[in-house]
């Protein structure tokens, strides 16, 4: 029994590794990726990955390896060390090497994210440009739902105006934002309570909400998930599977966990505006409609 | 020096916090339950909260704090309002109440509208989507997505119902704000529709969410538990309210029913009677929607007139217009709180904020017109003559226009925000 604990924690850390080598063929990975800037992100991911993982099977296993050795097995005695100013050297110098390295790396796809008429690789080219956009959006968080808003005609004249006051023929929905396939969208991201913070998965995007602040955002989908069907009023699924979430990643409260909705990417602006004379017209309604009642039903796949 | 544990102990304790770590692994995998349905013994408990009878004239200019809006309610009578307290109604009467009422609604578990094999209301019941299958469905979702703000019996008054302004909605009165139906007879109840705008929609500016990725066929359960509830709290409240205010004579309930028959008049042929009599009203009102003339085309000259027409009637006391500044002060931007049916203080909506509890949709504003707002006091516009489709359109048109002043034609613009162009700055919504 003298190997019971070196045992335990050599089971649990090679069960944790099995899992963790399992979890793409399982499904449990990342999802798919469709955002431009979404390669850097997870090359980014997969560096930093394999830098712990490597630290991680180092270390376990010389923790599993001392206490069986020196612990259950007393082969020999373990000597204490204080003051290798060798080993001191070693392991301040690595860490500084690997979080530089990680510093400098993630700067070009950190600009990417935030600049969207980057060209250059490195050094960064600040350009101080406006983002050029197709697309602007108002998502207002709140407890607990995002409320989001689009302009008729995509773009909004003022947009910084636009996004205080608004226009009466603005598209209203609840939970779902519509883009186009290679739109580079302008998200202009506020909060109407708490911090909230929004978060595409697929787009690789994640930004908090700030009471009292109006935060820029943007995207740029690579690969359509819709399709409008005008006839039925639906939107059809291009993908299996293609149901890509937003969900907020803040702790707003009691209900956060629900504070989920669908990302629509439509396969061309011809389509996304289609659509959106649908949803606007159903929202303009004068008269009772006896089907859909609203422009957030236009999505119809519930 | 003894040992601090000998080795036969020290086994013992790893074997303990080998099973510990066990346990706790299992425990926090195995998850919730996932059963929604609330457990058998839970009923629906008698109404011990105050019922109000007449709400005071007086506005008030704030509202009570948080979590004290049964303190408020107390206070309606010392305003010249009515209240009563079932708390006072005789034993025998209160529990035989309770008795019909569980025999005819069930319980949370095994909710249903009706005793069964009524054949009288079962048509009712199916037409309105109140079968027990569907309430039952529609109960798991309440528990898990509404009780903790609408509570057990539908009172507004789960955990979180108390601290979120405006209240959430409490059922139990039968009333609703917003309505589309137009029916003859005196009730007059939402259509399902309504309601299913609500939940797909939630209710912008308030704390009420949206609800649409629950599912079409979740919704529509929801809706009819909704239903459930309200039929329920209306019998129990009418009844309650009835016997309290008739010095508790049985017999005076049944002039709530005048076109009744009863063969015997107890508490139990009513709560029959008058369940049937609400089934009808809510029947009536589903099958008449207000459908207005159809809309004419309005060129930018034509809006600009219509804009104006609507000013005149949203802000002039001339017995053409409807003088609506006098409750919606200074455009609902100066409104003072008022006492609705519930007791509650509401305000006039800041119509400056492009915020629309009862839907966005130019006919739902057309609906809020033509409808009023009952249960908070905004009456429906009256138009004598023919040409009342053109004048509600004239203010669905500039209450539209009037959040965005560039919309507004330039002397109207002056009128509301000043030559400045006052006010911009505090268009943004806003949770007030």
């Amino acid at each position: 029994m003298k190997i019971f604990w070196s045992l335990v924690f050599a089971v649990i850390n090679i069960g944790a590794l099995g899992i963790f080598i399992a979890a793409p063929y399982m499904g449990w990975w990342l999802p798919k990726n469709v955002s431009s800037f979404g390669g850097d992100v997870d090359r980014l991911f997969y560096i930093i990955l394999a830098v712990t993982g490597f630290f991680f099977v180092l270390t376990q296993g010389i923790l599993v390896y001392s206490m069986i050795r020196f612990g259950d097995r007393k082969v020999e005695k373990a000597s204490y060390i204080h003051g290798h100013l060798g080993m001191e050297a070693l392991w301040t110098a690595v860490p500084c090497l690997i979080l530089m390295y990680l510093g400098f790396v993630q700067v070009p796809a950190w600009a990417k994210m935030k600049y969207i008429d980057l060209e250059t690789w490195f050094p960064v080219r600040f350009s101080g440009k406006n983002i050029e956009h197709d697309l602007d959006m108002v998502v207002l968080a709140r407890q607990w739902e995002w409320r989001i808003r689009t302009p008729q005609g995509s773009r909004a004249a003022n947009a910084a105006q636009w996004a205080e006051t608004g226009n009466l023929n603005d598209l209203h929905l609840t939970n779902e934002i519509h883009a186009w396939k290679d739109a580079r969208v302008r998200i202009h991201l506020k909060t109407q309570d708490v911090i909230h913070s929004l978060f595409l998965p697929n787009l690789r995007l994640k930004q908090d909400a700030l009471p009292g602040k109006t935060m820029p955002v943007w995207f740029q989908a690579i690969e359509a998930n819709v399709k409008y069907n005008p006839a039925t009023g639906q939107l059809e699924e291009l993908t299996p599977n293609g149901a890509w979430e937003i969900a907020c990643t803040e702790l707003c409260g009691g209900s956060h966990y629900r504070m989920r909705g669908k990302l629509y990417i439509h396969e061309s602006k011809q389509d996304y505006d289609r659509w959106f004379a649908d949803a606007m017209k159903l929202q303009r309604s004068h008269e009772l409609n006896k089907q859909a009642n609203i422009a957030a039903s236009t999505g119809g796949r519930q | 020096m003894t040992p601090l544990a000998t080795t036969q102990t020290r086994t013992f304790a790893n074997w303990a916090i080998f099973a510990l770590l066990l346990g706790c692994t299992t425990w926090l995998g195995s998850g919730c339950s996932s059963n929604d349905a609330y457990p058998d013994d839970v009923v629906y408990p008698f109404r011990s909260d105050l019922i109000v009878d007449e709400v005071p004239k007086q506005t008030q200019d704030r509202l009570p704090g948080p979590g004290q809006l049964d303190k408020s309610i107390a206070r309606i009578k010392d305003l010249g309002g009515k209240t009563f307290d079932p708390r006072e109604l005789p034993e025998n009467l209160r529990t035989e109440l309770d008795k019909e009422l569980v025999e005819a609604f069930g319980t949370p578990n095994q909710p249903r509208v009706g005793k069964s094999n009524s054949p009288d209301i079962d048509p009712m019941v199916k037409a309105l989507k109140l079968e027990p299958e569907s309430l039952l469905a529609g109960s798991k979702l309440y528990r898990r997505n509404c009780l903790h703000c609408h509570g057990l019996t539908g009172d507004g008054r789960g955990p979180t119902g108390p601290w979120v302004n405006p209240h959430p909605r409490d059922f139990r009165q039968g009333k609703f704000k917003f309505i589309s139906s137009n029916p003859t007879g005196n009730k007059v109840k939402p259509r399902r529709e309504d309601i299913l705008r609500s939940l797909k929609q939630g209710v912008e500016g308030t704390s009420m969410p949206s609800f649409a990725l629950l599912g079409q066929d979740a919704l529509e359960n929801l809706a009819s538990y909704i239903l459930h509830l309200s039929i329920r709290g209306e019998v129990e409240f009418e009844t309650a309210r009835t016997l309290l205010k008739k010095k508790n004579s049985v017999t005076e309930l049944f002039e709530l029913l005048p076109d009744a028959e009863p063969e015997k008049e107890t508490i139990g042929v009513f709560v029959k009677l008058y369940t049937a009599d609400l089934l009808k009203a809510y029947q009536r009102s589903d099958q008449k929607p207000i459908e207005p003339a159809p809309y004419p085309t309005y060129n930018d000259k034509d809006m600009a007139e219509s804009i104006k027409r609507g000013f005149h009637l949203f802000s002039s006391t001339a017995p053409d217009a409807f003088g609506c500044v006098a409750c919606h002060q200074d455009f609902g931007r100066q409104s003072l709180y008022q006492y609705d049916e519930w007791g509650t203080l509401v305000r006039p909506a800041n119509l400056t904020n492009a915020v629309y509890r009862g839907g966005r949709r130019p006919i739902d504003i057309y609906w809020r017109l033509k409808r009023g707002i009952p249960p908070s006091k905004m009456p429906a516009v009256t138009v004598t003559g023919d040409d009342e489709a053109k004048k509600l359109w004239d203010l669905v048109h500039f209450i539209e226009a009037l959040p965005f002043p560039s919309m507004l034609p330039d002397d109207v613009r002056a009128k509301v925000y000043g030559q400045a162009q006052r006010g911009v700055a505090s268009l943004a919504p806003t949770t007030k």
